[in-house]
């Protein structure tokens, strides 16, 4: 398919594993493309931060992708984002879409959401995606 | 990561976007494609020695008359024909020879020297892909080739590797569901309610108003004249035109008229309500003018409302939005909300006003309340006309993209069938 040809880095994909693995005090870790070359780790959530806080950090930055570990009762499901504003640049906006895929496949991860909205940066749609 | 399957990278590449109005061609990594040449081309068998220079293939006495300046010269005899045809490229001799010229004129370089990353209509057939591969990689000695589906770039400048994308373009009114970056093929839907059809529904109102539509090319000087008055002009001397050429140049000005006074209704037209149309006044090229009132919003209407098509069964086509909701409807129900979500808006004819709000407000009483519905289109002009050329500038341009192009060491292993690989 037509795809950037990006690459995900070994960290990208440790630091994923180590979520999923529940070895990383945080809900969420947040991946951005380096150089138009590599998805690379942009940041790791803190141990005490919330939701808000999280959508806060991705609504003052560009397109991103994250994996957030969302929670229902007692279970709990990883959801691959891809935050790619309506308002971005066509450039950062083709680059982050036609990378999705990659990254998907490389995580082997199945439960992805796009947003490009701000009201899609919600803990309510996130459940939504997370646990149809 | 390799500097570069096809041998480095320095020299940038071409994008060339194929639409049933326009072909849109420039380099990599700009802005906005560098040419816009039609895709209809005027035809001259067994031309005589005319006094023409560049822009002419011969072929056997043949010869095209490519590109605007050279496509509008009133000339005997000249047909004016399409190559495209359904969206794929149906006439190779003329497809070729228009590739000729946005190289010699617009590209001004060698073809060997880049790769081209072309886009395709989602329907293309696979021998039509084939052929196509074989061509630029055997005629045309490209060092890499790419192509990819419309819909899929389209998706992607917009933000989006699922969406449904709606494309109302000159020929049809396209729903292509696009999901992860590939397309499904078995639930796209076309209509053919859509630029074309505009312009022969104004050709038809014209006749019914009585207005003679005289396309610039006849006409040697014309007078002011009062509105609705009998218009004062003088005709040139001009050979003898073909049908196809005369209706060509008509349909320029009806889609000029079409842009500048046209108007879709927010709500479903009824009689009474339109009256009420503020009107808009419009000069046609010969000096004749006149209000437009109920017209203005009839037109249109159709693209929403097949049944208010005179002369037509009206189950026979479908409206912009029961396009959309049949293509959703044969998809898969759990993407159903994702397609939805992201209604991706493109084509030249969606650039008609109101047609956008429209479309939003006929959905959003199909749909059921719980049913996200959101319609994306680019407010720039350009940016909704090019997002296909623009979404593959982009692409191309990019370093990490080396390794995606079927280099032509790929293809000289492979044959042309490797493009159903790389760009399935």
């Amino acid at each position: 398919m037509a795809s950037s040809g990006c690459q995900v880095a070994q960290d990208a994909k440790d630091q994923f594993k180590a979520l999923k693995e529940r070895k990383l005090e945080s809900d969420y870790v947040v991946f951005k493309i380096e150089k138009e070359k590599e998805v690379i780790v942009d940041k790791i959530g803190g141990a005490d931060e919330t939701f808000e806080d999280f959508a806060k950090y991705l609504k003052n930055t560009g397109p991103r992708y994250a994996v957030y570990n969302v929670k229902k009762g007692n279970t709990d499901r990883l959801l691959l984002v891809s935050w790619i504003s309506d308002n971005a640049k066509i450039k950062e906006k083709m680059v982050y879409s036609s990378t999705l895929n990659t990254l998907k496949s490389a995580l082997n991860i199945d439960c992805v959401m796009q947003c490009n909205d701000e009201d899609d940066l919600t803990e309510d749609a996130f459940q939504k995606a997370a646990f149809k | 990561m390799s500097g570069g399957v096809y041998g480095g990278d320095e020299v940038g590449a071409i994008v060339l976007d194929f639409g049933g109005y326009s072909i849109r061609a420039g380099y990599a990594g700009e802005d906005t494609p560098k040419a816009e040449i039609p895709s209809s081309v005027g035809v001259l068998e067994e031309a005589e020695a005319v006094m023409e220079t560049d822009e002419i293939k011969k072929d056997g006495g043949r010869k095209y008359f490519i590109d605007t300046n050279s496509l509008r010269v009133p000339r005997k005899g000249m047909e004016v024909q399409a190559f495209l045809k359904d969206g794929m490229i149906d006439n190779w001799d003329i497809f070729e020879s228009v590739l000729d010229y946005t190289y010699k004129r617009h590209i001004q370089s060698e073809s060997q020297e880049h790769p081209v990353m072309m886009s395709e209509a989602s329907w293309n057939s696979r021998a039509k892909r084939e052929r196509l591969t074989e061509i630029m990689f055997e005629k045309y000695n490209v060092p890499a080739f790419f192509l990819c589906k419309n819909a899929v770039l389209s998706a992607f400048a917009n933000g989006r590797s699922t969406g449904l994308v709606v494309d109302s373009g000159a020929t049809y009114t396209t729903a292509v569901p696009v999901y992860d970056g590939y397309v499904l093929g078995q639930a796209i839907v076309k209509s053919p309610l859509a630029g074309d059809f505009i312009s022969l529904e104004c050709r038809k109102l014209m006749e019914e108003l009585n207005i003679d539509v005289i396309p610039p090319y006849m006409i040697a000087s014309k007078e002011p004249v009062n509105e609705n008055q009998a218009p004062k002009w003088k005709k040139k001397e001009i050979p003898e035109v073909t049908s196809s050429f005369h209706n060509y140049m008509v349909k320029d000005v009806l889609q000029d008229f079409a842009a500048s006074v046209l108007q879709v209704s927010d709500v479903p037209y009824e009689e009474s309500g339109a009256e009420s149309m503020p009107c808009t006044p419009y000069e046609f090229p010969n000096g004749f003018h006149r209000d437009f009132a109920e017209d203005r919003i009839k037109i249109p209407e159709m693209l929403f409302d097949p049944s208010q098509i005179k002369d037509v069964p009206s189950n026979s086509m479908l409206s912009v939005g029961h396009v959309i909701t049949t293509s959703v409807g044969m998809c898969d129900i759990d993407i159903r909300p994702s397609l939805y979500s992201s209604l991706i808006v493109v084509g030249g004819n969606s650039l008609l006003n109101g047609f956008s709000d429209r479309l939003n407000r006929d959905l959003s009483n199909k749909l059921t309340a719980n049913m996200r519905l959101k319609l994306i289109s680019a407010t720039g002009t350009s940016e909704r006309r090019f997002s296909t050329w623009i979404g593959g500038s982009i692409l191309a341009s990019l370093g990490s993209f080396q390794q995606m192009w079927i280099s032509k060491q790929e293809y000289d292993e492979g044959g042309k069938s490797c493009v159903e690989k790389k760009c399935p």
